[in-house]
């Protein structure tokens, strides 16, 4: 069986991957999103199955042969080859072509040939609101911290003043720097959010772990920092957080795998805290997660845990 | 309080709204435009639940109405039209998130709820779900999809196998059952293959849509009636006041639980 990697493959993720994918001895067909002119992709029904086949160079692959598949591209618009193109251009057209035949078999292979994908767009798509993962969250078994998201400027002070301060961040999935709310300094500021609803959470203090799933097994890291956002430790006090390996209880590990089957996230990221009340609290779970600083800073094996995934060794 | 929620120019959601008021039901309707202007929008979550506030002014607050018909396809960002694109951009993934959250936990009966994917509900890719309808035992044409997501290849794809007598029609799925399946028959001229009802209600169930309504294409030749496609903003009106009882018949159901 092949395996399959549709990403850049100078992009750390999918470069630890292929170095892993390698050292089993795999030759994966490699997508690279910029070298679309090179790539066809060739997929349809026939009695109602999939079939098909793809391209890459002189190398074609049957799409039954394909075991398991890597998705983390990236869109037409935004391969550096195809800026400011114009979306009926000729090069665009076939950029766009070959992605989006490759989201439609990747969206119906799992179910079509029982391929591994790790993992769907569809899928990824839950992150896109973090209020809305969290009610996921809340059924997967983990608590999550007391939220408002609200446009109403004094719905926002009441709720900062009830939990004795508050974080804010972005509601979509669009990353933003988690900061602690300053009601006197904020004051005006406030006002803004009557034009789009911002998401205030409770502080919840503990120690933060990233838990890296990756089918049935887990890999996680302790998070040693006082910054409100780890990963941006340095520029929010002054130093970088460091990351150890930790062993999760059993429970909580199969609360992580449960989570992530259920999201259809095969290989995900979820954000947890052990808080110093006892709860485990979930912030949210990253559906592509960018897994190399916890990788080569605490010494997990991810990369090889993913390639032996991709190509059913796990 | 029934809320009909869907874009500016849904007729369908229109006509929805008017027989709901004409058989003497409460109704709101609720554009996007109207839901961007929103005076207070509020949700919470945590350890008691979820529970969500929209304060729309003079056409009321939606807090938790007995159905909710939701057609909306774009986030509510009429405020934001003239802002800088960066801005307008932002906006709209963060309204996009918010109008998901909140549609997802309404209490009540809601058809549809929202996906990831598409606000208005079930949106699974065109050739994810020509394999999901295969699975369920529906006759599905050979096909290639064509660039982007449109469902046409696979209607395309069933008319040019089908006979040349071949009928296009189009069916109303409410919680996997096929409304009015009489007055389908009836306006195609041919009886449904046994199994062809129970074959819809595995495949909405399989793409999430066993609470849900949508609409199913079908191409119809010789006896045999071909999957061609699915949306989550079926043609109300052509299911008629068939469908009307039926929303209708959904809050009883709640209130009876």
């Amino acid at each position: 069986m092949s395996v399959l990697v549709w990403g850049v493959p100078t992009e750390s993720p999918v470069e630890l991957l292929l170095g892993a994918l390698s050292r089993h001895g795999a030759d994966p067909v490699v997508l690279h999103p910029r070298r679309f002119l090179e790539q066809h992709v060739d997929v349809g029904l026939a009695g109602g199955e999939l079939r098909g086949s793809i391209r890459v160079g002189d190398r074609t692959t049957d799409v039954g042969d394909i075991g398991g598949v890597y998705v983390r591209p990236i869109e037409p618009e935004l391969v550096p080859e195809l800026r400011g193109v114009a979306a009926d251009d000729p090069a665009m057209l076939r950029a766009r072509a070959g992605f989006d035949a490759l989201m439609a078999f990747t969206e119906a292979a799992p179910d079509a040939l029982g391929c591994r994908v790790a993992s769907r767009l569809s899928a990824m798509a839950s992150n896109m609101s973090k209020p809305y993962q969290a009610q996921l969250v809340q059924r997967g078994g983990f608590d999550t911290p007391e939220t408002v998201v609200t446009d109403d400027p004094d719905e926002a002070r009441a709720f900062v003043d009830a939990h004795h301060g508050a974080i804010y961040k972005s509601v979509s999935g669009v990353r933003s720097i988690v900061s602690v709310v300053d009601l006197d300094r904020d004051a005006e500021r406030l006002g803004l959010i009557r034009w789009c609803p911002v998401q205030f959470q409770e502080i919840v203090r503990g120690r933060d772990v990233r838990v890296h799933v990756v089918g049935d097994e887990v890999y996680a890291a302790i998070v040693d920092s006082s910054a409100t956002d780890y990963r941006y430790a340095r520029a929010q006090v002054g130093e970088d957080a460091t990351l150890a390996p930790y062993t999760l209880p059993d429970d909580v590990a199969e609360r992580c795998v449960r989570l992530a089957r259920d999201l259809d996230l095969p290989f995900a990221g979820v954000d947890l805290l052990l808080a110093d009340d006892g709860r485990v609290v979930c912030f949210e779970v990253n559906p592509s997660p960018g897994y190399p600083w916890y990788e080569t800073a605490a010494g997990l094996p991810i990369s090889d845990a993913l390639a032996r995934w991709l190509l059913r060794a796990a | 309080m029934f809320v009909v929620l869907c874009d500016l120019d849904d007729s369908a959601a229109l006509w929805l709204d008017s027989r709901f008021r004409e058989l003497g039901q409460t109704s709101v309707l609720v554009t996007s435009g109207l839901l961007s202007f929103a005076r207070r929008r509020s949700q919470w979550i945590g350890r008691d639940g979820t529970r969500a506030t929209v304060d729309l002014g003079d056409a009321g607050v939606i807090d938790e109405p007995a159905l909710v018909v939701n057609r909306l396809l774009s986030p509510p960002t009429a405020a934001w039209q003239w802002a800088q694109p960066g801005e307008r951009d932002y906006a709209g993934a963060e309204l996009t998130a918010f109008t998901l959250s909140w549609l997802a936990a309404l209490p009540g009966a809601v058809r549809n709820r929202p996906t990831p994917t598409c606000l208005a509900g079930p949106s699974p890719h065109p050739l994810h779900a020509a394999v999901v309808a295969h699975r369920a035992g529906l006759d599905v044409p050979d096909a290639e999809p064509g660039v982007g997501s449109s469902t046409l290849w696979l209607l395309e794809a069933a008319v040019r196998s089908a006979a040349p007598a071949a009928r296009v029609d189009h069916l109303v799925v409410l919680d996997g059952r096929i409304v009015d399946a009489g007055g389908v028959e009836r306006r195609v001229g041919a009886r449904m293959p046994e199994g062809f009802p129970a074959g819809i209600a595995r495949f909405a169930d399989a793409v999430g849509a066993s609470e849900g309504l949508i609409g199913i294409d079908v191409v119809v030749a010789e006896g045999r009636w071909w999957f061609a496609g699915m949306t989550p903003l079926p043609d109300l009106m052509l299911a008629g006041d068939a469908l009307v009882q039926d929303l209708i018949a959904l809050d009883a159901r709640v209130v009876t639980r």
